[in-house]
């Protein structure tokens, strides 16, 4: 086989022998399959995650490493990510009690009401049927709203931040999964939340 | 221009055209001392200006947006600890940097133009300053450094280029002097370069990040280690290329002697 | 030369050790006093628009954003009709203040002239979630232990929004006494403070809180300076007298002490509410627009422990160290202002002068106003009093000379009296019967000299006996009051007089039936628990309440007990008084099942809770109760003492701030590699605004070794385990950090 390269193009060709042309075959080769294990690392780290489990709540859930966890408020559990900037990308599950009468609206309801009070510009954006793993029927409801700093003294830029509940109403109680991000990221980030909810079991 | 940098105060104006120029410093460098003293030889090597060219160019099109866009170390590597961060970097940065280098210098000057050995490391530092190049000026236009900062990142990703690239070259000039080369050298060249870019980038930031402390309220970083660590890397890797070159060297000739 | 050179050298290190000398004395953290003061704006929303009408300083007493202030430009009343609580915080020393949130008043006392707010939305309205909040604060001091001639240093807002936080030094010049208050009703201060710093914070040299300086504006004086226009309130296009004007207060010398404000701060900490039955002794009773008004002034040299002069004066001896100004006063409310102003040998003096403040007595009764522990240097005293600005009343007392040996009378003490003539009882209210003894003792009389027993029921005179002295030069006497039909409930009082002049005087107050020597007024008081208030009368009593309950009902029975007595409930938990009031009696006589209902927002905490019951400032009958395991459960966040965090975090490469980086500081038990990213570790989370700037919301403690991570995407994190401050690190601690790109 001749070797190829631009300024040789016109020069005689040489034949390359059977190692030289497989030095370079396996020299792509490895850079190829280096790439790929670069790829899978990076995969690796993203997407890498920690089990918990809350039997109280019949909950077990998979969430992103090296995300804050917290349990003191008033939900199961929340996830922060202190590492990124801007706003600190969360996933929060939360049960609410609910009466045999109760529908997702009414849930859905007493959340805007509440968080309107709280949350600065809050507005819902659509409501619309969510199909969760195993089929179980629930509703998605996006929603937009400004986040500010409690901080009186530093001067912190409000954030738009987008919002997503997941809610569904089973043995007795709703169970509202929610995923807060950026908005400008929340599209890029969504797919953390697809893993979670890929793994959540309740 | 390093102490140039360090000591001048610039006027605020001028602080991003001198970090421009700073990161264009190594390029003009190459420019006058190499590629124009290549021009007075009596055969002169062929491409080197092509292979920095293209080098700079594979750098813009491919190499940055593939590592910023797709492989993201800057999302997950600062966090981790010390060996996934060498692990890391060598399989994401370093393995897509020297695997461009080696494509442009590949298809563009091998074997045709290698006619000795030092051919490899000429166009190996060619292709390295082009892509070195690009890289500082994506940093300096991105990140907006001070000048006497720029200077330090230019020289570290110069150092970083050089340095593999001269590796590689080791192992470009082996498969091309050597009739019978093992197959699996330019590969494990390859492999040591990527292992070097792996080890230098969370190494020098390393050094030059600060530690905490309730009796120093200002905590600076101190970027001159970084700066030490890649002279000494440079230092240490062509000291062992000098000796791997001049054995190879030395073999080719006894080989020529034996033949004769 | 030599001689010059020493000189020199010991005049440099005389400034080098007294310098360093008065930076040993300055502990005050007046970076946080100064965070924790803010400007409160009451307002009034017209159309679309918020129209300012009162303003005043406030100070942060509590993390979760509790305001101490002054009620009188936050509570509405005639003068500051707004009904929206606006707070102003100042985010750099040196600017004005910025509006960032709401308050709403949770505690009041309107004639001691302090308010608590909470602050509970955010300044567009929002509401601020509960604990959501993590503002510097100041903690109060024990303000009986200020003394004479403290230096203190008062903060708040000098103007009325223009200008930042102003600093005051100054010493205390004196205490004011008064009946409600004791010996330390006001703290007095020589500082030149403007009245519009009313409402701010005086504090000792531990930047502890001692008290809220403080002056009402009069109506009457609202002109001109005294009231600045600032808004085009009626839309004519002008900003002049016909607008709604902002009314500011003239100087204060005056400061009410903290330990006024601890009842208030706990029953707002604790949550909370005391509901009484309205129709029945909770209130003052409306009572017709009439002029206040002040009579009968005459001085005393001490109180008794009811409140009530132990004798009646003319002069003072040189040297003396304790005064008190009597007078009748009526038509007073919590709204009244009343001043005090003194000239000695005609030259006006702020140390024993009060400047226009608030009333805090009743509508009607007898008040005292003095000074103790402070010498009274010797001169022609003047005296005068002012209600809404108008003058009600002057006296004039000679200090100075040697002590007359006049005839006295002093220290009435009423009861019912034994076989040996002494009377028994609690000295200052009697049980209803046919007859009421008084006992006073007598010094430097004269056989034959002309002396006159009055007594008043309810400021009408009942009996009157001149008589001529008979008894010896000194000793004690007894004098009784008999009525036909027996002696009703009500307020009476006894004046006795010699030559014509007035010797000794005292009120006391019959009530309740007999028991023994001592009144039957309250009886069967108890702690229940019922549904509803109704149903209280039907619950048997209870000492424990298990945890959580979320009301229970304090009753008592009552006998006899006048319309206009004046009586005081007070509930305490733990020992500490969080509810007291003070009023007429204006139900039934007698009774049973009186109500006093707490109801706590999330349950009433744990603790021991007491009620207390006093008419006239005697303490009558008691109850105590246990709800869960007896005990206020510990705040950790009540400390506002330890080092402040606070810091920049910037870019290695390009020096410029970071934002949204997180500073976390682990507690104490764990390291930086314990760290398993769970909020349970946490001590502190702080994230850096848009200039990379950061605050620890959590004051750390002395040599506890805390871990400090600071991270962001992209940049190496900076770790450190054992960060430990040192008595000798600066407070607050600022500390700039630099982060590599990974």
């Amino acid at each position: 086989m001749a070797s190829r390269d631009l300024l040789g193009a016109a020069a005689r060709p040489e034949s390359l022998t059977f190692r030289q042309r497989w030095s370079h075959y396996i020299a792509v080769l490895y850079c190829l399959v280096a790439t790929l294990i670069g790829l899978n690392l990076r995969d690796a780290a993203l997407t890498a995650t920690i089990s918990y489990t809350n039997s109280q709540a019949g909950i077990r859930a998979q969430y992103p490493a090296n995300w804050l966890i917290d349990e003191s408020g008033n939900y199961v559990f929340r996830v922060r990510d202190l590492s990124r900037p801007g706003f600190k990308t969360t996933i929060q599950v939360a049960t609410r009690p609910v009466s045999p009468l109760t529908s997702t609206r009414n849930v859905l309801d007493a959340l805007n009401l509440s968080r309107a009070q709280t949350l600065a510009a809050y507005e819902v954006l659509s409501e619309e049927f969510y199909a969760l793993p195993d089929d179980v029927a629930a509703t998605a409801m996006t929603y937009t709203f400004v986040d500010t700093q409690d901080n009186p003294f530093l001067q912190s830029i409000p954030v738009v931040v987008q919002g997503l509940d997941i809610l569904t109403i089973r043995g007795g109680q709703a169970l509202v999964i929610t995923f807060l991000a950026d908005a400008s990221a929340f599209d890029r980030l969504r797919p953390v939340f697809d893993q979670f909810l890929d793994n959540l079991e309740f | 221009m390093l102490l140039a940098v360090r000591f001048v105060t610039f006027p605020s104006a001028l602080k991003q055209p001198t970090a421009l120029f700073v990161a264009l410093f190594p390029a003009v460098l190459w420019l006058r001392f190499s590629w124009l003293r290549e021009r007075t030889v009596p055969e002169p090597r062929q491409g080197l200006l092509l292979v920095a060219v293209i080098a700079a160019l594979a750098a813009n099109a491919v190499g940055v947006p593939f590592v910023n866009n797709v492989l993201r170390p800057d999302e997950w590597l600062p966090l981790s600890g010390a060996v996934s961060r060498i692990v890391g970097y060598a399989f994401t940065v370093g393995v897509i940097h020297e695997f461009i280098r080696y494509l442009v210098v590949r298809f563009t000057v091998w074997p045709s133009q290698y006619r000795t050995r030092l051919d490899a490391v000429a166009y190996g530092a060619a292709a390295a300053v082009g892509y070195a190049t690009v890289l500082n000026l994506h940093f300096v236009l991105s990140a907006d450094p001070t000048p006497e900062v720029a200077a330090l990142r230019v020289f570290d990703e110069l150092v970083r280029q050089v340095a593999g690239g001269i590796i590689v070259g080791y192992g470009l000039a082996e498969v091309r002097f050597n009739t019978r080369p093992f197959p699996f050298l330019l590969a494990a060249t390859i492999a040591f370069a990527t292992l070097i870019t792996g080890i230098a980038i969370p190494v020098a930031s390393g050094l030059a990040n600060v530690t905490l402390s309730v009796n120093s309220p200002v905590t600076a970083a101190n970027p001159l280690r970084g700066f030490l660590f890649s002279a000494l890397l440079i230092v240490g890797v062509a000291a062992m290329l000098v000796f791997l070159y001049n054995t190879a060297i030395r073999q080719d000739q006894e080989a020529a002697a034996g033949e004769v | 030369m030599r001689t010059a050179l020493y000189l020199a050298v010991g005049v440099v290190l005389a400034v080098i050790v007294s310098s360093a000398v008065e930076g040993q004395g300055q502990t005050i953290d007046l970076e946080r006093i100064r965070r924790a003061t803010v400007f409160i704006m009451q307002a009034r929303s017209v159309s679309s628009d918020l129209i300012v009408t009162c303003v005043g300083s406030g100070t942060i007493v509590s993390r979760d954003g509790l305001v101490l202030t002054s009620a009188h430009a936050t509570f509405p009343s005639r003068l500051c009709d707004g009904e929206t609580l606006i707070v102003a915080f100042s985010v750099r020393a040196d600017e004005p203040p910025i509006p960032k949130y709401r308050a709403e008043i949770v505690q009041a006392d309107i004639g001691l002239d302090l308010a608590l707010l909470r602050i509970t939305r955010q300044f567009d309205g929002r509401l601020v979630e509960p604990g959501s909040l993590a503002l510097p604060f100041v903690e109060l001091a024990d303000s009986n232990t200020v003394q004479l001639d403290q230096t203190i240093t008062v903060v708040g807002y000098p103007g009325i929004g223009h200008d930042p936080v102003d600093i005051r030094r100054g010493t205390v010049g004196g205490f004011v006494a008064e009946p409600r208050g004791g010996d330390r009703a006001w703290i007095k201060t020589l500082a030149e403070i403007p009245g519009t710093m009313s409402g701010g914070g005086a504090y000792n040299q531990d930047g502890q809180l001692i008290g809220v300086p403080t002056t009402a504006p009069i109506i009457s004086s609202l002109q001109g300076a005294a009231c600045i226009p600032v808004q085009d309130t009626n839309g004519d296009g002008l900003v002049n007298a016909s607008d709604v004007c902002i009314p500011v207060g003239g100087f204060i010398n005056s400061i009410r002490p903290s330990n006024f404000a601890r009842p208030l701060l706990r029953a707002a900490t604790l949550g909370i509410s005391v509901e009484l039955p309205l129709a029945l002794g909770t209130s003052f009773a409306s009572i017709p627009e009439r002029q206040p008004a002040f009579r009968r002034l005459f001085f005393a040299p001490s109180v008794n422990e009811a409140g009530m002069p132990t004798s009646v004066i003319r002069s003072l001896p040189a040297g003396a160290t304790s005064l008190y100004l009597f007078f009748d006063y009526e038509n007073m409310t919590p709204e009244t202002v009343y001043e005090l102003r003194v000239t000695v040998d005609g030259i006006p003096n702020r140390t024993f002068s009060l400047a226009p403040v608030r009333w805090s007595g009743g509508e009607r009764g007898l008040w005292y106003i003095g000074s103790v522990n402070q010498p009274w240097p010797n001169g022609v005293y003047d005296f005068t009093l002012f209600a809404n600005g108008v003058t009600s009343g002057t006296a004039r007392l000679l200090v100075g000379g040697a002590a007359e040996p006049a005839p006295t009378f002093s220290d009435i003490v009423f009861g019912l009296q034994d076989s040996r003539g002494t009377p028994l009882g609690n000295g200052f209210v009697l049980p209803t019967g046919d007859i009421a003894n008084a006992r006073f003792i007598y010094r430097n009389m004269q056989p034959g000299l002309p002396w006159t027993v009055i007594w008043y029921y309810e400021g009408i005179e009942v009996r009157r006996d001149e008589q001529v002295w008979t008894d010896g030069l000194s000793g004690a006497k007894t004098v009784g009051l008999a009525g036909e039909g027996g002696l009703f409930p009500g307020a009476y009082r006894l004046e006795l007089y010699i030559e014509n002049r007035l010797a000794a005087t005292s009120d006391f107050t019959i009530a309740g039936a007999q028991e023994g020597v001592f009144p039957r007024v309250f009886t069967n008081v108890r702690f229940a628990s019922a549904p509803t208030t109704a149903e209280t009368g039907r619950t048997a009593s209870a000492s424990a309440f298990p945890t959580g309950v979320r009301a229970i009902y304090g009753l008592f029975d009552w006998q006899q007990i006048r319309t206009g007595t004046l009586w005081t409930l007070r509930l305490s938990v733990d020992s500490n008084p969080f509810y007291e009031r003070t009023a007429p009696w204006s139900g039934q006589e007698s009774g049973a099942d009186f109500s006093v209902r707490l109801v706590g927002e999330m349950g009433i905490p744990d603790g021991t809770y007491r009620m207390e019951l006093l008419v006239n400032n005697v303490p009558l009958q008691l109850a105590q109760a246990q709800v869960g395991i007896g005990q206020l459960p510990i705040d950790r966040f009540a400390s506002a003492s330890g080092l402040q965090l606070r810091g920049q975090i910037l870019d290695a490469e390009t020096n410029r701030g970071i934002p949204g980086v997180s500073v976390i500081l682990l507690t104490a038990e764990y390291s930086v590699s314990d760290f398993e990213w769970r909020e349970d570790q946490l001590f502190a989370l702080a994230v850096t605004d848009r200039n990379g700037r950061f605050q620890i919301d959590r004051p750390l403690e002395l040599l506890v070794p805390y871990s400090v991570i600071v991270a962001t995407a992209g940049y190496l994190p900076v770790t450190a385990d054992g960060f430990r401050i040192g008595p000798e690190t600066p407070n607050p601690l600022d500390l700039t950090i630099y982060l590599t790109r990974g």
